[in-house]
């Protein structure tokens, strides 16, 4: 597979290996992936489990760094990163979203969504759309001032989607976001995603359920490391029309 | 099951750090407790063998002058199986630059006695053909610097006779060099000679003379008795004392300090030990609450939950066992070293060391029990849950309630709003449990650093306030009999001498109600100042000495149950019947029970028209402690001179051994409040794991995650830190008033420059502890860690 790199590519990935060794045991969870991702692009990552889907996506988040190959994010070669650029590329241009939410518990909703704000403000000017703001875009601005012990499961999804937002990142990134969440609920973050990518936004989403691949601009198939399929979906399916 | 017991142990290397915590814990809560109350028998075995090997006498009779063949009548008496005469002299001795007290002995000079054996160190024994060798006691020798060849110079009415050192000896009579019960061993100021028997009969003026009779009991023969029947041998000869084995002068000190010892065993080293228990309880605790995810686990795969108990109760064994085995060893260690310490301080020969089963046994025997009380009842919790529930560990329903806690919705407004800031502020009260953990950890950290700390200051408190605000006298002059007050003031003359005040000592017998007490009491003057008096409560202490009151320390009225205004009835030698005397001030004193009476009360008690004085408390200046100390012994009657530098200095020399008892103390407390405080931070980190790479992932450096798990440490620290001494101090006074008597009481007493040392100590633990659980977040798998289960 040729990339072809234009000024709209976001995200380069060349020969990308990832392997584990575990005693005696290696395992190549990545198998020499090559990738480019453009601005702006819905991408679905599809595959079943262990195919190295959330290796491919925290090689992308910079929360673990290749065996060989070269990445390059926003003009950022961050393939040999130190843990120190490795988190101020996380501060500046990842938004993450986490299958089990991760919200902070002792920060109320607002709170959550502010700590990445503050991040993201302490080396450089703040970002422009306030914390508040944030939660009423994802809809939940009612629940501001809860606990996270105090919201729903979908509730606190959406939290967690404002505050990947909040540091006005250059991509979202979404492990099974939809993965404990019912189906309304679920229906209402992969919403969410979609309007942030609608207003241009880049989002990868990670997920094993074929039908909510629907939603993405491109859906890449992988299985043992390599990605085996590319599906372009000229119609996007709107979030409120995917039934899983 | 082999699975689950694989478990185990890979949940032990994965918290290595806790796990090893937890092994020194117990390991350090036995060693110290062992080594303490090891130490304590092995001191008592090691007395009990000296003095045996030594045969100290069962007891001595004292009289005036014997002829020495009523030994033999002694002898034949039923139960008797030795006895020993000598000839004692207590005299004085020039060694030029001073003057020290001397008693000289007379033994036999061929052969050791068969009673108070004297066991040659160095030299050789007496010897018959040459009556001037003697032999001088070790102890006193090294204090003095006296030597095998050396020649001294023994005071005799008046003039001097010079002896030769034939050798260096020890006696279990004299382990503990001192003459009487209550006199402080200074080896720098009081010696033993032994000398031949005619010697010391031919150069005291004395023939066929022996004053002191130490006799052996064949087993099981009635002393008292004995006594009795030794007493109406020896009656024509005016009997002065008998003095059983128990109240034999060196005997009893050891035993005092023995006894002393093993109060500290029981108090400081338990102390510990039961915070090392109360400390691994709760790290237990939390070590299996929050494993909850994986005992849910192991029991969706189809283990039993006696599997899933099983495996946490093999996780505490191993902590006891482990952790008991290595305390055992370093106890065992310790004790060594402790009874060694002990040993070359009282002077004993023999060091009697032994495993001392029964003591480690019930400290392993407690720690099992803690460990296992402590691990089963959230193991039992966690086995009963439903596998779902726990395995689940439901990640919809955040297992923390947040909540904003008080001081943030009262003072939120003048605070930081960075979320940085609030952060740690949050995890302060995040939850109720973690934070007692914490905060009782910190307490029980500083319990241990505060009292041991209290257990040293409160001594020097204790001898400065003696010393400075009490002893208000450079020299105390003691006279051979009571004489005239006029007599007793000629010490004024002396260069030097600033002040002089006299006293009558006399002993008495004070009695109220059931209660009766011997204790010496002191006629003074109302101008008399050498003594430093504060008035709990009653009349000023001139008062009552000029209108006939009695002075009583507090501490003592307490105990007897008298008051201001009761009357107490006195009994002296002098008289027959008693004297009615009314308390009129309650005293504050630190050491001794010291009575005092005006000088007409003290007329009354010795049956005399005249004030008497037997003491001159002397102060002194522009002249050196040696000058003045040798001045007083040549004044007429002087029977013995105590200078307070002397004592002093010597209270000091002997509280080493003390400071390195309670710096040992320190140095457990230190290592303990350290794993404890570490166990718990990295606690406080682990069970929030996934929250801590969250927090990372988004973007948080590491500068920032130090600080904010810094704040949180600190101000958890600093909300136990007031409690923590307070109760350090409670516990301290607990201590002190178990081993405090109506004769010396102890306050718990942290100097100001300890509280620095204190707040230093802690600082560093806190710190230190930090280390390992900021390595751990920096070191995390950030993947992973964002996945786990809390
Ligand atoms: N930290 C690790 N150590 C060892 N092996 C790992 C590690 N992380 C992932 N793997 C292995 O790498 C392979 C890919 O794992 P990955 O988590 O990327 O799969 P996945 O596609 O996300 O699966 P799922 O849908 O179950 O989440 C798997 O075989 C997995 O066991
Ligand atoms: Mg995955």
């Amino acid at each position: 597979m040729s990339i072809t790199t234009t000024t709209d590519t976001l995200v380069t990935l060349e020969k990308v290996t990832k392997t584990y060794t575990m005693g005696e045991v290696v395992i190549n969870a990545l198998n020499g992936i090559d990738l480019a991702i453009k601005r702006g692009e819905f991408l679905a990552v599809l595959g079943p489990s262990g195919s190295g889907k959330t290796t491919l996506l925290n090689m992308l988040g910079g929360i673990d760094s290749p065996t060989s190959g070269r990445i390059v994010v926003d003009g950022e070669d961050i393939t040999n990163h130190k843990r120190k650029q490795l988190t101020y590329y996380r501060r500046e241009k990842v938004g993450f979203i986490f299958q089990f939410f991760n919200l902070i518990p002792t920060l109320t909703a607002v709170e959550n969504v502010r700590y990445a704000w503050e991040l993201a403000a302490r080396d450089g000017g703040a970002p422009n759309t306030r914390p508040e703001k944030l939660l009423e875009a994802v809809g939940i601005g009612d629940r501001a001032n809860h606990f996270p012990s105090q919201m729903s499961g979908g509730e606190q999804q959406r939290v967690a989607v404002a505050r990947a937002l909040a540091k006005d990142p250059v991509m979202i990134l979404g492990d099974e976001p939809t993965g404990n969440l019912d189906f309304r609920m679920g229906k209402l973050v992969l919403g969410s995603l979609k309007e942030l990518n609608d207003r241009g936004k880049t989002v990868v989403l990670v997920t094993h359920n074929s039908p909510i691949a629907a939603i993405a601009d491109r859906v890449l198939h992988i299985r043992d490391g390599v990605i085996f399929e590319e599906e372009i979906n000229e119609h996007p399916t709107p979030a409120d029309e995917i039934v899983w | 099951m082999k699975m689950l017991l694989l478990k185990t142990w890979r949940d032990m290397k994965a918290r290595k750090g806790q796990f090893i915590g937890l092994i020194i814990l117990v390991m350090l809560g036995i060693a110290i407790y062992s080594a303490f109350v090891g130490a304590a028998s092995d001191l008592q075995a090691s007395a009990d063998r000296s003095n045996e090997e030594f045969h100290l006498a069962d007891f001595e009779t004292r009289v005036m002058a014997a002829p020495t063949e009523v030994a033999g009548e002694i002898a034949d008496i039923d139960g008797v199986e030795t006895v020993q005469g000598r000839l004692i002299v207590d005299t004085g001795l020039d060694m030029g630059t001073d003057e020290v007290a001397i008693r000289v002995v007379g033994i036999p000079a061929d052969a050791s006695p068969a009673v108070d054996e004297v066991d040659v160190v160095e030299g050789s024994y007496l010897d018959s053909s040459r009556p001037k060798r003697v032999l001088a006691h070790n102890g006193f020798a090294e204090a003095r610097d006296v030597q095998v060849g050396d020649s001294l110079r023994v005071r005799v009415d008046g003039a001097t006779a010079d002896v030769e050192v034939g050798g260096l000896a020890q006696s279990a009579e004299y382990f503990f060099l001192r003459r009487v019960k209550d006199e402080m061993p200074n080896a720098e100021e009081f010696g033993v000679l032994w000398a031949p028997q005619e010697t010391v009969e031919e150069l005291f003026g004395q023939p066929d003379t022996y004053n002191s009779f130490a006799v052996l009991l064949e087993d099981g023969a009635d002393r008292d008795a004995v006594i009795d029947e030794v007493e109406s041998v020896l009656g024509e000869y005016y009997v002065l004392s008998s003095t059983t084995i128990e109240d034999q002068p060196s005997n009893f000190g050891i035993q005092e300090e023995i006894k002393q010892n093993r109060e500290m065993a029981g108090l400081m080293p338990f102390l510990i030990l039961a915070v090392s228990a109360m400390a691994l309880a709760i790290a237990m605790a939390r070590l299996v609450q929050s494993q909850r995810g994986e005992i849910g686990l192991s029991k969706a795969l189809g283990y039993t939950d006696r599997q899933v108990l099983m495996q946490y109760l093999t996780y505490s064994v191993v902590v006891a066992v482990v952790g008991s085995v290595l305390g055992i060893a370093l106890g065992q260690l310790s004790a060594y070293g402790i009874s060694e310490m002990y040993r070359t301080l009282l002077n004993l020969p023999i060091l009697e060391s032994s495993f001392h089963a029964e003591v480690a046994g019930g400290a392993v025997l407690l720690s099992v029990v803690v460990c296992l009380v402590a691990g089963i009842s959230p193991a039992v919790r966690s086995a009963r849950m439903a596998p779902a529930k726990a395995m689940h560990s439901d990640p919809n329903l955040s297992q923390t309630k947040g909540r904003i806690p008080i001081v943030e919705r009262l003072l939120g407004w003048a605070m930081p709003r960075t979320i940085a800031f609030r952060l740690p502020l949050r995890n302060v009260f995040r939850s109720r449990r973690r934070s007692v953990y914490t905060v009782l950890g910190t307490i029980f950290a500083l319990v241990l650093i505060v009292s041991t700390w209290a257990l040293n200051d409160s001594i020097g408190y204790l001898m400065a306030a003696q010393f400075e605000e009490i002893d208000l006298w450079g020299a105390a002059v003691t006279f051979d009999e009571n004489i005239p007050v006029s007599e007793a003031r000629a010490a004024a003359d002396v260069r030097g001498v600033t002040d002089v005040d006299t006293a009558l000592a006399t002993p008495v017998t004070l009695s109220a109600g059931d209660e009766e007490r011997e204790l010496i009491l002191s006629a003074i003057s109302p101008d008399a100042d050498f003594h430093g008096f504060e008035v709990e409560e009653g009349a000023e202490v001139e008062e009552t000495l000029r209108g006939g009151g009695l002075v009583l320390p507090g501490n003592l009225a307490r105990t007897l149950g008298v008051g201001v205004g009761d009357t107490v009835e006195v009994a002296s030698p002098y008289i027959d019947g008693t004297i009615d005397i009314e308390v009129e001030t309650l005293s504050k004193e630190m050491w001794g029970s010291p009575l005092f009476v005006g000088e007409e009360v003290g007329r009354r008690l010795v049956d005399s028209d005249q004030s008497l004085a037997n003491v001159a408390y002397v102060d002194y200046e522009g002249v050196t402690d040696d000058e003045i100390e040798k001045a007083l012994f040549a004044q007429p009657r002087v029977a013995d001179v105590r200078m307070k530098n002397a004592v002093v200095e010597m209270l000091e020399g002997s509280m080493g051994l003390f400071r390195a008892v309670v710096g040992l103390l320190f140095v457990f407390a230190f290592a303990v409040a350290f794993v404890v405080i570490y166990n718990t931070f990295t606690t406080n980190v682990i069970e929030r794991t996934r929250e801590i790479a969250t927090i990372q992932t988004i973007g948080e450096d590491r500068r920032h995650m130090a600080w904010m798990i810094t704040a949180e440490n600190l101000l958890l620290a600093v909300v136990s830190v007031p409690f923590g001494v307070l109760a350090g101090l409670w516990a301290a006074q607990q201590m002190f008033d178990e081993v405090s008597t109506e004769a010396y009481t102890l306050p718990a007493y942290i100097s100001p420059d300890s509280y620095w040392l204190i707040a230093g100590s802690v600082l560093a633990i806190l710190l230190l502890s930090e280390i390992p659980p900021l390595r751990r977040i920096f070191r995390m798998d950030l993947a992973e860690a964002t996945k786990v289960m809390e």
